[in-house]
């Protein structure tokens, strides 16, 4: 007893100090893109490197800040991003449903489709969907990157299906005996079971067009309308490189969404571990 | 757990909402009724300090101008932008973020506007334009670009650390074998192999072989260069770096900068400023920064890209840069002319030129002491305004070409192949495929 | 059809219309028109000309680079990507044991993943200078070290400047990126039934053998799953290089997906650009059809129908 006691305390020491390397070893950039926000052109080339700077240059954040207009960046990510949040949201579980609890004739033909248009590379689909677009006179508008997302993703309704696989017939049946229409079991039966899955695909969305580059980039042709992604880009200049001051914007930039997943990370997990993901 | 699923949504949703109206409060600025004016959509891939200047040049443009207003968009390093909004109709009015090496490919390609009858119809002249940098704004007999700032490139060196090699810091290397004799006395390797100093490994066959006297398309004849003699012996030179020296090492102790994808002004220099390279291929940019970073005692100098003396051009160097053109599917033609000719006037170059501390393609401007009274600007404006400046080649495959050309480069020195193999190779290839896009064209 | 057939059929297309309509409207004519594209000469800017094989016979036997940017990216899905799955796995499960402070862990393994990759590529480019890099700035005392012991001569490694380290740098880069991975083993970590590790405990297993046979055969599915997106995600490898290498040096880091981009936006070579595009979308298919097929041998379900 005595042994597998010092045993259990030999091995938590073990696992905290292995936590503890590898930790430190993931946060290390980290601490380096803060580091490197605040450091002057001189002390960023300075071998051997500096850890941390002296004085600290907290000026950096300010000038970052007003160097591109910011705010209206991150206003306009977040508009795109919650319009992508909502579309996926909605089309997805609707699709999802479709091809998780309704048997109908083709299904399993358009599941195919649908996992296969995941393994086409975008580079080429890309002009003739600008072209698209251009005919329906969205280039230049916000609509290309967030209406799109009203029609569902591939990878979403493959990860809710799976979800709404595991949850049991039984549940649907008794509803339908009750006299439920198809939407309303979908509605009432599955949306409230799901809610963990639902926050999964939330985060997931939000995180995917929050840092989305090229989408921005092909779409949006008026600095009014840009996102943080494309300002970032703009510390990287034809004759020079803003190091400093492209760390700082990252930083604030990652900043929130850090808080968001620290306070919601157990029930993103627990979405996870709910939907089953079994291939 | 729910409480936490509460948490989420519930804050998702307040973002959404406060999003939404900030999009809403947008949306009703821009339902604010104006007048008439023709708007021309100008893209830059400017950004910083360029792109502050220009935003000011704007400002007057469209207080002068009160028909006319121009909105300015930079796409910032994604010239990739451009070319797929070409690709897709719905390119800008003007456009500035096209490099001068993509030029030829557009103009064949229809995609363009020619600019002749407006430059006619406004009164100006090639003669204005450096003639290396007006020569790169042809394709077929047409001007298709005007540009509003242009760059040298040459040599700059580290006086002290030539006194440190036993050379005498006044005499600058004018010849490849003098220029060798340099890199000799100048490098020094700890046991192991690593590099503690060296002068400057060359690199970029693109230049040498026009230094060499090579070229590398002959326009009128449609005719691929690519194994001139010359370009064979500026390619064996650059290679004989490697059998001398470890040259993987040189370019990991150059590489004291992230990358070299995203040129740095301050980080190319500090390996000058910290005495271990010294050598610099830079260009005139360098003077500011200098003044900014270097201490009061740093002594430098600078050369030309040195040549051999059989057959070699002096004076020798390669210009290119971002160019402006007005799209073939910009709807209003004339405005964006009207916006161009103002951009590319000698008040606004050198407003801009002196601004991001560039030097100006016209002659004129050049001439002004501003630029003039410098003699690191004066050196770079000599060899611009020079015979032997030369832009990218008037070739519609040339963005290829040139991907090519550098892979060739690397094999040459790193893969130790032969250089004449090797460019005879790429001539063939080439050739083959300039053929089938020029044929594809006429039709 | 009886009437139950007609009734789900109306509704199972109802409810899947957002996708079919998109799929009709956005997905089927870029495909179509890419397909006619990779048959084309066609520079994404004036008409196509008909080429019929070219471009495919061009790929195959003309373009070394072709073949050369096939196996960087095989590169990394046969190094890169187990090992990545590998360190997902074993972060999972140091973060799976009862410690404190999981959830400051669990953030941190995340954060790379929630970093826009402009940012953290850029990042690396710093750390893996080779001169001033912070990580080579930690591995030069070691190899010194190891050098004086042994008299060899190691050298810290070039990294993105030196052909033969720049894969690897990738693949390091990768694992630093794994947080998306671990919150998905974890989460599957999280659902295996306590009562079977204290099974094995009476049975005196030890920790090798529950996590041989307990541990892996249940969340087989999962590594089958990240698998899957692993080699997708592989085969589309590009922002990452786009941003820090452009393919250099020597090629070395010229991914399918970088080699793509350029001959559709820098070459003024969409057809050649599309017929990659469908050579790539072949071997996607074939390779996780590849898997598909082995998955029954190594994949276990725990009895629910499928």
């Amino acid at each position: 007893m005595h042994s597998q006691k010092n045993q259990g305390i030999l091995h938590s020491i073990f696992v905290h100090g292995l936590l503890v390397v590898v930790g430190l070893t993931f946060f290390l950039p980290f601490f380096w893109l803060i580091s490197t926000s605040l450091k002057n052109d001189t002390q960023l080339f300075h071998f051997p490197p500096i850890w941390i700077p002296w004085p600290l240059k907290w000026s950096n954040y300010p000038k970052a800040l007003a160097y591109i207009p910011f705010f209206t960046y991150v206003k306009n990510t977040l508009v795109i991003s919650f319009l992508n949040v909502l579309g996926t949201v909605i089309s997805c579980s609707l699709v999802a449903y479709s091809f998780a609890r309704i048997p109908w004739k083709g299904r399993n033909f358009f599941f195919i489709v649908l996992l296969s248009t995941m393994m086409i590379p975008y580079q080429v689909t890309l002009i003739p969907v600008l072209i698209i677009f251009k005919h329906l006179g969205w280039v230049g508008s916000i609509k290309p990157l967030v209406v799109p997302a009203f029609f569902g993703s591939a990878f979403f309704i493959f990860l809710l299906r799976q979800f709404f696989m595991s949850i049991p017939m039984e549940l649907s049946d008794a509803a339908r005996i009750d006299g439920c229409s198809e939407f309303g079991i979908y509605w009432r039966v599955m949306l409230p079971l799901s809610r963990p899955a639902m926050a999964t695909v939330m985060l997931f969305t939000f995180i995917g067009a929050w840092n989305d580059f090229l989408g921005p980039l092909i779409y949006l042709s008026d600095e009014s309308q840009y996102t943080l992604s494309l300002g970032l880009q703009q510390f990287l200049s034809q004759h020079g490189a803003e190091w400093s001051l492209l760390m700082a914007a990252s930083t604030v930039m990652i900043l929130p969404i850090i808080i968001l997943f620290f306070f919601t990370q157990r029930t993103f997990i627990q979405g996870i571990a709910l939907t089953g993901i079994k291939g | 757990m729910r409480s936490n699923v509460k948490k989420i949504v519930g804050t998702l949703v307040v973002l959404a909402f406060l999003g939404t109206l900030l999009g809403l409060m947008t949306g009703c600025q821009l339902i604010h009724p104006k007048k008439k004016k023709t708007v021309i959509r100008y893209w830059t891939g400017w950004t910083g300090v360029e792109m502050e200047s220009q935003k000011r040049i704007i400002k007057r443009f469209n207080e002068q101008h009160p028909d006319i207003e121009v909105q300015i968009n930079t796409v910032a390093s994604s010239y990739e932008k451009v070319k797929i909004a070409f690709a897709s109709g719905s390119p800008p009015d003007v456009c500035s973020a096209i490099w001068a090496d993509d030029l030829a490919s557009y103009a064949m390609r229809g995609a363009l506007t020619p600019l002749d009858a407006y430059i006619e119809k406004s009164g100006r002249h090639g003669d204005e334009y450096m003639p290396g940098v007006w020569n790169m704004f042809q394709y077929g007999g047409h001007i298709w670009a005007l540009n509003v700032t242009t760059n040298s490139s040459f040599m700059l060196y580290n006086k002290k650390m030539f006194r440190d090699a036993g050379l005498d810091p006044e005499k600058k290397p004018r010849t490849v074998v003098e220029f060798d004799k340099v890199n000799e006395a100048m490098a020094k390797f700890d046991k192991n192999g690593n590099v503690l100093r060296f002068g400057l490994r060359p690199s970029n066959i693109l230049l040498w072989a026009y230094v060499f006297g090579g070229h590398w398309y002959e326009p009128d004849k449609r005719l691929v260069t690519a194994n001139d003699p010359h370009n064979i012996k500026a390619l064996k030179w650059l290679a004989s770096y490697n059998r001398k020296y470890n040259c993987r090492k040189i370019d990991s102790f150059n590489q004291v900068y992230a990358s070299g994808t995203y040129g740095d002004q301050y980080a190319g220099l500090y390996g000058l400023l910290s005495n271990q390279v010294g050598i610099l291929f830079t260009g005139e940019w360098s003077y500011d920064n200098i003044r900014r970073y270097a201490s009061k005692d740093f002594e430098y100098g600078y050369f030309p890209a040195p040549y051999p003396e059989d057959g070699g051009r002096p004076n020798c160097l390669t210009v290119g840069g971002s160019v402006f053109v007005i799209p073939k599917d910009s709807k209003h033609k004339d405005a964006a002319w009207t916006f161009l000719n103002y951009m590319t006037q000698p008040e606004q170059i050198k407003e801009f030129c002196m601004d991001i501390s560039n030097i100006p393609p016209l002659k004129k401007v050049a001439m002004e002491p501003e630029f003039m009274d410098i003699p690191m600007y004066k050196f770079a404006i000599d060899l611009v305004s020079g015979p032997n400046a030369f832009g990218p080649p008037q070739m519609p495959t040339w963005p290829y070409y040139l991907a090519e050309i550098q892979r060739v480069e690397e094999k040459a020195v790193f893969g130790k192949q032969d250089p004449e193999k090797l460019l005879n190779e790429l001539n063939t290839k080439i050739q083959k495929d300039i053929d089938i896009a020029l044929r594809d064209a006429a039709y | 059809m009886t009437s139950t057939d007609k009734r789900n059929l109306r509704n199972g297309l109802l409810f899947a219309s957002p996708w079919l309509v998109g799929f009709c409207c956005f997905t089927i004519y870029p495909i179509i028109m890419s397909i006619y594209y990779s048959f084309c000469r066609f520079d994404a800017i004036t008409k196509p000309h008909w080429a019929g094989m070219e471009n495919y016979h061009n790929l195959l036997f003309n373009d070394p680079l072709f073949w050369k940017s096939l196996w960087t990216t095989f590169y990394m899905v046969i190094f890169g990507l187990p090992t990545a799955l590998i360190f997902a796995l074993f972060l999972a499960i140091l973060l799976n044991q009862k410690v404190k402070g999981l959830a400051l862990y669990r953030t941190i393994f995340y954060l790379p993943s929630i970093t826009p990759v402009v940012a953290s590529s850029i990042l690396w480019m710093w750390l893996l200078n080779p001169q001033i890099g912070l990580i080579n700035y930690v591995l030069r005392p070691i190899l010194n070290g190891i050098n004086t012991l042994t008299h060899l001569s190691l050298a810290v490694p070039g990294w993105l400047a030196d052909p033969h380290w720049s894969k690897p740098a990738l693949v390091l880069m990768g694992l630093w990126g794994v947080g998306n991975t671990v919150i998905i083993f974890l989460a599957s970590l999280q659902e295996v039934p306590e009562e079977l590790y204290e099974a094995a405990l009476i049975d005196g297993a030890g920790a090798t053998r529950k996590l041989w046979h307990i541990t892996l055969p249940l969340i087989s599915p999962v590594i089958f799953f990240n698998l899957i997106m692993g080699i997708i995600g592989y085969f589309q490898y590009f922002t990452q290089v786009w941003v820090m290498t452009r393919g250099g040096p020597e090629d070395s880091t010229a991914f399918y997906a970088l080699y793509m981009f350029n001959n559709a936006f820098l070459f003024f070579k969409m057809g050649y650009a599309s017929a990659m595009a469908w050579i790539l979308f072949a071997i996607t298919l074939v390779c996780t059809l590849i898997v598909f097929k082995t998955s029954s041998k190594w994949v276990y379900y725990s009895g629910e129908t499928k």
